[in-house]
């Protein structure tokens, strides 16, 4: 029979970038692709100590129905998990989502109309870019520097471009460029939210994994006109595996969210609630952070230098103060394209910059993880990829 | 602040109210409950369960808790799989996708092929979920009689014909809300119609498994191919809470494309519950399980009609299932359910109206009643206080 799709289809093609993936996911290959969390450090005993808890306490309940806005233990913890931040939330101002992704995926749908202008960084996260691309938007890229986005580019988007629905902004450690975005530019973003009567998606994965300086206040915690919606997630501090995340917006989107959350899945794995939120019952959640911090900045470390004694003079990278990723700029007019398939001989993976723009271009960049190996891979990896860029650049 | 949503969002959404109310009820512990598709607790296999996520935090812990591909856990895809010649359909695990329930595959087909205005067609009545998701994607909604037999194969003929859907969503056994299942006979019949069009039949089988009286048919798949993608749930035989359901598609290029989309909705589905699903069956016979469920059921479903022999006021009638899990009541000559479910409302039984799993008739006088989540006492206590409401809407 000839199918017929959607037109919203068609910005949704299998990316080049995924087909290179697959390449990179042999088990021979030094991958720093990935956004992978550090396996070893998965709460495994914990687990199976609060899962027979969950299962022998109330067992007919864990694996029942239950609420779409999600469990309400699971969203006080998730309140008390977002004080760091300066954010005071209210648990029924929270709905629980299949990781964050999903929530990247109901604010498109929420707020974007075909044609509407969804402004984002420059560059951004390619998975939150393809959830926004399956509602057709027009994207404006806001260009950054160490600070985060510049405020005053920010602003003449802002100006230039009506049916502006939201700008979306990962202000701790950003993916892909692990740079984060100063209190006074947070500051300034709402006061421009509120000015040109726009939306902001904070999306925030990252920000309790901070290496060293005070963790910064969320932009929502300056929201003055409820217009902040917050996304969180359980995949960097606790497991991916479980696909829990949150959203934390005012009532008025709150409850838009939860009727798009029923429309999509009904509601969250109850067990997999459950089971998290007695984890964070037992054990101090603070204490395991600590530990995936302290792993992640040593490797932060290791990448870097390793950086400093094998890659050439012209190659520049970011220096993140926390999160997974760093990014890395090569001599302006070279491809990175190019670099990965000359990496790839050499059994070294990383993504290209190119799909990180949602208006392509800036071919010359890419990006790197450090989160999920051990140092000497780190240290091979790197120094087989500096051998690449020293032939190239 | 006064936001500007998109306008998928700004239609009114009736159905999603009786959803709310139907989850907010299957939360509070005194009011007895006909309104749910709620599974019976006791059913739940807990101490298999725990035994299953042991075994898989211990062998294979950080598999489960790391991200994982978006198909879904092979061995579950497999046993899925392999569990289809049951109906008459040989399918392989790579045409399975695991979804967040079956309620994700009915958005992911609506998201995948649906322009705003493109004509569908659907039961009427139908699953009223499924009717509030598609509303999301802005379709024209076309409904086909369903009669005692099933599908009626004229209406369905002619719309067919001259809407030319884009893809027909039908639950041929033990439909919900009615619990009716087509015969052998209006299969063959909507098949070859079917087959002659260019509309998609996604067959939707939540409670096919749960037949405790009778014989039941071949999945559409066996006569249409790759026409037909099914969708799948274990929410009915082993657990909702779990959230795991999924759509087999014989069509590469509609599998890519529900893929791509799943892959941006939320990657994949939750990996620790695919890996605890799938370690269970397969230390466990799930049809000596669904024998316990189905005995259950049946005898529930026999105390349900027996209660309304008992208490319901002559010119009601009823369905008599063969399987699943509701019984699809009318109400005599001049009443609306609506009225008698707000009056049992007050009295502590929820029932839900036949309204909402209409795409357009309202004031109607049929209603959904759910025997499987109920105790004998609270099935004779809930028929008591429905006959005394539709006693009280004849004055």
């Amino acid at each position: 029979m000839a199918l017929q799709f959607a037109s919203r289809m068609d910005g949704l093609k299998g990316s080049a970038i995924r087909e290179l993936l697959k390449i990179a996911d042999k088990p021979d290959v030094i991958s720093f692709a990935g956004g992978f969390p550090a396996p070893e450090l998965f709460p495994v005993e914990g687990l199976e100590i609060v899962s027979k808890k969950v299962l022998e306490e109330d067992g007919r309940k864990a694996l029942q129905y239950s609420s779409t806005e999600g469990f309400l233990p699971l969203r006080e913890h998730i309140s008390k998990l977002m004080e760091p931040q300066s954010l005071k939330a209210d648990p029924d101002q929270i709905l629980v989502t299949a990781g964050s992704q999903q929530g990247l995926d109901f604010c498109a749908k929420l707020f974007v109309n075909p044609g509407d202008v969804v402004i984002t960084e420059s560059p951004s996260y390619l998975g939150a870019l393809n959830a926004f691309k399956a509602y057709e938007p027009k994207f404006v890229e806001v260009e950054m520097d160490e600070e985060g986005m510049l405020m005053d580019k920010l602003e003449e988007a802002l100006k230039t471009n009506g049916n502006v629905k939201f700008i979306y902004t990962i202000p701790d450690f950003q993916n892909p460029t692990g740079r984060t975005m100063t209190i006074e530019r947070r500051k300034k973003l709402v006061e421009l939210a509120n000015a040109y009567d726009v939306c902001v998606v904070e999306d925030n994965p990252y920000g309790s994994l901070r290496f060293e300086g005070e963790i910064h206040p969320a932009i929502k915690s300056f929201d003055t006109e409820d217009r902040v919606i917050y996304l969180g997630t359980m995949s960097k501090i606790f497991c991916p595996g479980m696909r829990i995340g949150w959203i934390y917006a005012a009532p008025a989107i709150l409850n838009k969210f939860n009727l798009i959350k029923q429309g999509a899945d009904l509601q969250c794995s109850t067990i997999a609630q459950r089971e998290c939120a007695a984890f964070f019952d037992m054990y101090d959640i603070n204490e395991h952070i600590k530990k995936i911090i302290d792993v992640y900045r040593r490797r932060r470390d290791v990448m870097v230098n390793a950086m400093k004694q094998y890659f050439p003079k012209n190659v520049s990278y970011t220096y993140p103060n926390g999160g997974l990723f760093l990014w890395v700029t090569l001599p302006e007019g070279m491809d990175s394209t190019d670099v990965f398939k000359k990496a790839m001989d050499k059994k070294v993976a990383f993504v290209a910059g190119e799909p990180f723009y949602p208006n392509g271009g800036n071919a010359n960049h890419f990006r790197m993880n450090y989160s999920a190996m051990p140092d000497e891979k780190i240290i091979e990896g790197v120094k087989r990829l500096g051998e690449v860029l020293n032939e190239l650049c | 602040m006064q936001f500007q949503i998109s306008e998928r969002m700004t239609k009114p959404d009736f159905q999603g109210e009786f959803v709310d109310a139907i989850l907010k009820c299957a939360a509070s512990p005194d009011m007895i409950s006909f309104g749910g598709g709620l599974p019976n607790p006791i059913s739940f296999p807990i101490r298999e369960m725990e035994d299953a996520v042991a075994k898989v935090l211990e062998k294979n812990g950080v598999q489960a808790l790391q991200y994982s591909t978006t198909a879904g856990y092979e061995p579950l895809r497999a046993y899925i799989a392999k569990r289809y010649a049951r109906i008459g359909v040989e399918a392989t695990a790579d045409e399975i996708i695991i979804t967040n329930g079956s309620q994700q595959a009915l958005d992911m087909f609506a998201a995948v092929m649906l322009n705003p205005k493109d004509p569908i067609l659907l039961e009427r009545p139908s699953y009223l979920a499924a009717l509030q998701t598609f509303h999301l994607y802005d379709p024209t909604v076309h409904t086909v009689e369903l009669t005692e037999q099933g599908v009626n194969c004229e209406e369905l003929a002619d719309i067919l014909q001259n809407v030319k859907p884009v893809f027909f969503y039908a639950i041929p056994n033990f439909q919900n809300p009615t619990g009716l299942t087509y015969t052998v006979e209006t299969r063959e019949k909507a098949a070859s119609l079917l087959k002659k069009s260019n509309t998609l039949l996604i067959e939707d089988n939540p409670y096919g498994e749960l037949r405790f009286r009778g014989e039941g048919g071949y999945s559409f798949a066996h006569y249409l191919g790759e026409q037909c993608c099914m969708m799948g749930t274990f929410s009915k035989t082993v657990s909702p809470g779990m959230r795991i359901g999924w759509i087999c598609c014989k069509n590469k290029a509609l599998r890519d494309k529900l893929m791509a989309f799943k892959q941006v909705m939320d990657l994949h589905t939750n990996i620790f519950c695919q890996m605890v699903l799938a370690q269970y069956l397969a230390d466990n016979d799930l049809d000596e399980h669904m024998e316990k469920i189905k005995n259950l059921y049946q005898h529930q479903a026999e105390v349900m009609m027996a209660a309304m022999d008992k208490y319901l006021p002559a010119g009601t009638s009823y369905t008599k299932p063969e399987g699943g899990m509701f019984i699809w009541a009318t109400m005599p000559d001049g009443v609306k359910a609506v009225d008698v479910g707000n009056a049992a409302i007050k009295k502590g039984l929820l029932v839900v109206a036949g309204d909402p799993f209409y795409e357009k008739d309202r004031g109607v006088r049929t209603m959904r009643l759910n025997y499987s989540n109920s105790t004998e006492a609270q099935i004779d206590a809930g028929m008591k206080i429905l006959g005394e409401a539709i006693r009280e809407m004849m004055k």
